[in-house]
Order: structure tokens, then sequence, then C-alpha cells
């Protein structure tokens, strides 16, 4: 996209500093911000992946005084599938990385012990983990009555962070039944980010936040393979925050919630089509943390920063009975490569969760304001990253 | 029924505590809730760690996972913290959700700064009981209330064995599994252990070395379940530790063999961090020397091969599994102790 259309996008902006959801949302590359140099696929989100889907459920209900157990409501669940078919008779080569671990990703038992997942992925807020996991749980075994035969026992991998700043968390809303309908939602193309599914009722770097997600082409030989991420940002204190390596956090001081809180943690969910085993899953989980910290994050002692990492392209049938599988595994020289498609979609799609969530108002009338996209196009010019 | 004590038959050192349970650790009370229906014949059992009605309160946690383990929560805190503050339920896998829901209940209920002020990962770990039970109907019929009664019920002296919580729908060695307790006290200290007997090939267990080479009906699921508890000041890498000990019990019985597929071993110190975050910049953590670890150590090893074969003893007979005859094999076991010694 030229520079000229850059701010195309946003020139439905109305408002003053202060004013609520003025500006249309849309993404970073939208913006003119380009982060690194892989292209990103089709949709540039983790669906560029074929046959990742992605589907969310999205909560918002009342307003005003915190009534426990009545609302504000301001969550979802956000259900990621591996592709579409039977995963525990089908699963799929996964890994796991804790950066910080006060959180919650269950399921991983299991990952650890076969390095295989075999269960969709979910992200919701904290108090809904068990509900979600349960759900997940009947619809796995609707799925296959069999799946607690043989040695697999596949497991939902839910994770969580915490929405406490906008919504009733000690009230029971989300239920079991909403994570079968982010699956039933689940589908191909285009992301829905910012406020929607898991990421509703999150915040990062003092701005909204929520679910994000982005793609590269990683090209290998004579082979292109895909690699994408999708995150539910809720972590960073506002000085923090750069953007392609502008400190913006430091130039818009303004637009913050009245007070703190304790949200610092992000998950992440990688998916390639790239033949890799589990060890180098693992290897790929962990530079998720480098793009994490390009956007600012230190990973605080209270953040449940949890990432996995999974490939649909070496796929296992359970219910085959081969004495062996033949598997690919990607070369240093190509994972290397991988990495920096990782590192890039990672830091690009927090930073759409940032620029794709709308300013939303929450419990007790809780604010948190959406990142100015005028003012983060002005400081990028200022900069003198943008025309 | 009888424990093996009371049969006259001793495993390793140091004496039991008064009950011979994971109990004698102050503070830790265990609770079961049994479930029986047409065709479900499972239950639930908590190991609760710490008076209920107190917030706020973290302990040292390690785990020591056989091959990764099966399905359980709290384990991004339990191993990059080294602590947890909940109850550690053991319940079938297909439910673990729901456990972790009533968890999440029960606290709330308890206390209601939680939802606000600190997240609390419930501890659940899932134990696989489809050597009786259809994950299909045990999905369907246990609620969450399962789950409050079995922590109601929770007490700090005599631990129902065998058949109760868990134990319903266990199978270990081809006869009727079940939960199995024991302890030992070293020292100034006291650790106990809590097993799900589950899993064992059949012929593979060994009472104080003797092999019973009866064999019981077919293999059922080879995966086991063990929680130690010991009063003693553990940092999360001695507990870590310990808990790899009390696997050598389990082994020592059979229960942990060449076919074993999983087993998780959790080891926790009632000696507590209270309200970390209230008490300044720093807190003073307890740890044993390291030649104090020995008797420890040694201490998990017994108790968890005594609650192995206590637990089996206490199981009952049903249907499709015996229980592991009571006759027979206590004489020739005392008398190849006593041509040891």
């Amino acid at each position: 996209m030229g520079l000229g259309a850059a701010a195309l996008p946003i020139l439905g902006f109305t408002g003053g500093a202060g004013a609520l959801t003025a500006e249309r949302r849309v993404r970073l590359r939208a913006l003119g911000i380009v982060i690194g140099d892989l292209q990103p696929g089709e949709h540039n989100a983790i669906t560029d992946v074929v046959g990742v889907k992605v589907g969310h459920v999205t909560l918002i209900k009342g307003e005003g005084p915190l009534v426990e157990g009545e609302g504000p409501v301001r969550t979802g669940v956000t259900a990621i599938l591996p592709h579409g078919g039977d995963l525990s008779r089908s699963p799929v080569f996964a890994a796991d990385f804790t950066l910080n671990g006060n959180g919650e990703l269950t399921g991983m038992g299991a990952v650890r012990r076969t390095g295989l997942l075999g269960a969709p992925v979910f992200f919701t807020n904290t108090s809904s983990v068990g509900a979600v996991y349960d759900g997940a749980m009947g619809w796995m075994l609707e799925q296959n009555p069999d799946l607690f035969k043989g040695g697999l026992h596949p497991e939902p991998a839910v994770g969580e962070t915490w929405a406490e700043f906008l919504h009733d968390t000690t009230g029971r809303h989300v239920r079991p039944e909403h994570a079968v309908e982010a699956i039933n939602a689940a589908s191909g193309g285009p992301v829905a980010e910012g406020c929607v599914g898991g990421g509703t009722g999150m915040r990062a770097y003092g701005f909204k936040a929520g679910i994000g997600s982005a793609s590269r082409k990683v090209p290998c030989g004579d082979q292109v393979y895909t690699v994408g991420t999708l995150v539910q940002a809720n972590f960073g204190r506002r000085p923090q925050l750069r953007v392609d390596g502008v400190p913006v956090g430091r130039e818009i001081t303004d637009l913050m919630e009245e007070r703190g809180g304790k949200t610092k943690s992000m998950l992440a969910v990688v998916a390639t089509d790239a033949p890799l085993i589990p060890s180098q899953l693992r290897r790929v989980c962990k530079r998720v943390a480098l793009g994490m910290a390009r956007t600012g994050a230190i990973s605080t002692p209270g953040s449940g920063d949890l990432v996995l990492a999974f490939t649909n392209g070496n796929r296992l049938q359970a219910d085959e009975t081969p004495a062996a599988h033949s598997v690919g595994m990607l070369t240093d020289r190509c994972l290397s490569s991988l990495y920096k498609g990782v590192v890039e979609a990672t830091e690009e799609a927090i930073l759409n969760s940032l620029t794709m969530a709308d300013t939303m108002v929450g419990r007790d009338g809780n604010t948190i304001h959406a990142l100015p996209l005028y003012r983060l196009v002005e400081v990028m010019r200022a900069h003198g990253r943008l025309k | 029924m009888s424990r093996l004590r009371a049969l006259g038959i001793n495993i390793g050192d140091y004496l039991p505590g008064r009950q011979n349970a994971i109990t004698d650790v102050r503070g830790v009370s265990v609770g079961h809730a049994d479930i029986r229906a047409a065709n479900l014949r499972t239950g639930i059992t908590a190991v609760v760690p710490y008076a209920p009605d107190i917030a706020e309160r973290k302990l040292f946690i390690g785990r020591f996972a056989v091959d990764g383990g099966d399905a359980i929560s709290g384990l991004g805190v339990a191993e990059d913290f080294g602590t947890f503050s909940s109850p550690i339920v053991l319940a079938p896998a297909p439910v673990v959700g729901r456990v972790y829901e009533a968890l999440i209940r029960y606290g709330l209920a308890r206390d209601p700064g939680l939802g606000t002020e600190t997240g609390w990962p419930p501890v659940v770990v899932g134990v696989d009981d489809t050597a009786y039970n259809e994950p299909a109907l045990t999905y369907e019929q246990l609620t969450q209330a399962h789950v409050h009664e079995a922590l109601a019920n929770a007490r700090a002296d005599k631990v129902v064995m065998g058949d109760a919580g868990i134990g319903g729908g266990l199978q270990a060695f081809g006869y009727k599994g079940g939960v199995g307790t024991a302890s030992r006290m070293a020292g100034d200290y006291t650790t106990g252990v809590l097993v799900a007997v589950n899993g064992g090939r059949a012929g593979a267990l060994r009472i104080g070395g003797y092999s019973l080479l009866a064999g019981g009906e077919p293999d059922g699921p080879d995966t086991f379940v063990a929680i130690v508890a010991t009063d003693a000041p553990l940092i999360p890498r001695q507990l870590e530790r310990l808990a790899g000990r009390a696997v050598l019990g389990l082994a020592t019985a059979g229960l942990w063999g060449p076919y074993t597929r999983e087993g998780l071993v959790l080891a926790f110190s009632t000696t507590g961090i209270v309200q970390q975050e209230r008490q300044g910049p720093t807190i003073d953590v307890l740890s044993v020397d390291e030649e104090g670890l020995y008797p420890l150590f040694a201490s998990a090893a017994f108790a968890a091969e005594e609650a192995v074969l206590d637990g089996l003893l206490a199981a009952g007979e049903t249907e499709r599994l015996k229980a592991l005859p009571q006759q027979g094999w206590p004489e020739a076991v005392r008398a190849m102790q006593q041509d040891a010694r």
C-alpha cells in the first residue's frame, strides 16, 4: 500500500482526543505500518495456514455498576481448530512454552507426553476455564466416543487472561455450550480481531486490546511455508509500548484508565504447515516471546504468558496401526526463516489487537480507550517512519 | 479387610503416624464423594492441604511426571512458581473441566475477594477410570455437587481407603484397585502419601518384595496418581525430588512398571508461605539441608509402597473384578521378612 493512502481508512475520524469510538478501526498494515519484510499470507491471519479455523463467541451484556452474577458481561470464547477433521483421530504435532507461568493453559500434560495436540485450542477469561473445558470435552466425546481408548487421551487446550477491569469475573457467564458455539462458528478466511471472543474484556499497554492475528510466508528452498499467530493480548504498561521500534507509549500518555489493574498476560497460538517435530515446535514457541518483547513487554511475575505451537503439515492418523510414520523435519537453515516469520507475525498480531479494538466501557463504568489511530500515524510520521 | 501392618507385615523403616495416612501431616484432610448408578462406579477424592476456610495461602509444590502425566490443571503455576493454593482434586478425566468450575465456585463462596484480587488456579488431576466407566456416562452424570460433597467430607483423621472416591472405578494388577494411603515419621517430620492405585500388570504385584504369582483379570489402564504431603520445610526443587522418590515405592510394589503409560506424583509441603504479597519485599523460607532430605525421601518411598498395598487390601470385590485375596500370602511374606532379618 502506498503511503499516500495510509491515512485513508481512518478518514472517518471525527472526534477529539477523548471521544469514544470515533475512528474506524483498521489493521496495522492498513495504516501503512509494516512489520518486518516477510510477506503476509492472503488474510494476514493464522487462517492462512490451510485448514486452520477460528471462531468467536462474544458475550457483551449490561452496563453500569457491577452486580456479581449479573454483569456487566464483557467476555467470550475464541476457538482455534488446527484442521477441519477429527482432531482426536488425526492429531497434530505440538509443543508449549511458558514464558511466565501465572496462568492456565490446560491439556499440556497430554501435549508434553505425546507431542501431539488432539483437541481444539480455546482462549477465554480466567474464571471460565472450567466451563469451556467441560463444554469442549462434551463435544470431543460426541465426535469420538473412543476418546479415552488408546494412549492419546487428548485434552482441550483452554487458556485464560484476566478480564476483571471490565467484566463480572465472579459471575458464571461463560457456559459449556459457548465452547461448542465457538467451535461451530469457526471458519477459515479473515479473522475478527479486537474486542471479540476471549479477547472481549482485554487491554494492553493501557489501551483496549483483545484478539489479534497475523501471518507470514516463509520461503524455504523451492517451498513456501506459512506461519500464523493468534494472540489474546492483555499485558503491558503504557510507557512500554513500541510500534515497529517507535516508543509510541511515551508519546501518547493520555487516554489512560482511571485506575491500574492486574492485567499482564498474553496467550499465543502459533500455527504452521511447515514440517516440524515437537522439539522444533517448542523452539518456535520461544520466538513468540521475542515478538512480544518488540512491542515492549517484559513479562512480569504476575503474567501468564503461555504459548502453544502446532503444525498441521505433519498430521498423524491415530487409527492407523503402522510400525512407523514418516514425518518431515525442517532443516535448521529453513528454521531460521520460520523463526523470523514467528517474531514478525507475533509483533504484528499484538499490534492488530490494539488497532482493531474499540473503546469499551465495562463494569462500574470502567473505560479502556482504543489506541487513537490518527495519533499513532502522527507519531510514526514524527519519527520519520511514515510520510 | 485388614491393613498390611495388622497382618504383621511392615514396609521399610520408620514408624507410621497415628493414622498411617496422609492426614498425619498436620493440616491435611481428605474427603471423598462416591458415585454409584447403573453402569457407573466412580467418585471424587479431594486432598485438602490446609483448612479450607483460609484464603490466600500459598504452599510449595513439586511435580514428578512419568511421561507427562494425564489431564491436570494448575500446572503452569505449579511448574513455574512452584506454588499452589487449592485443594488437589482427583477426578475421572472426562470431567476435569467441571471439577475446575466447581472449585472456582467453591473458592468464590469462601472468599468474595477471590474474583477480583487473586487468581486461583485449581489443581485438578484427571484419573483414567475407564476400567469401570464409560467416559460418556461419567460426563453425563458427575456434577459439581459431587465435588463440593467431597470437600465437605474432608476429614483430618481417618482416611477411607479402597473403593472410596476416585477409588470406586480403579483397577490394579488385575484386581479391584482403589485409594490407599500411609505415612512415615522421620526425625521431626511426617510425610504421608495418598495413591490412586490404578494400573500395574497382573502378576506384577510385589508385597514386601514377595511376588504374588497368581494373576487377576486382564489389564486395565496403566496410569497412576500419587500425592505426597510433608510438614518438612522443602522448596519446590526438593519437592520434585521427593515426588520422584515416591515413584520408587510405587515401583517396588509393581505399580510403576515397564508397561506404565503415564503417571503423576505431586508433592507439597504444609510449611507454607502465607500472604506473600503482604509481607514486604522479602520473606524467610526454610529449606531442609541436603543431608536432612534422605530420611524424607525414604519416608516417601516406604509410605508410597505401603499405600499401594493398603489401597488394594481395602478395595472390595465387584461383579467384574475380584479383590486381592487376603489369604495364602501373608504367612509367606512374614516368613520371608523374618528370614531376611
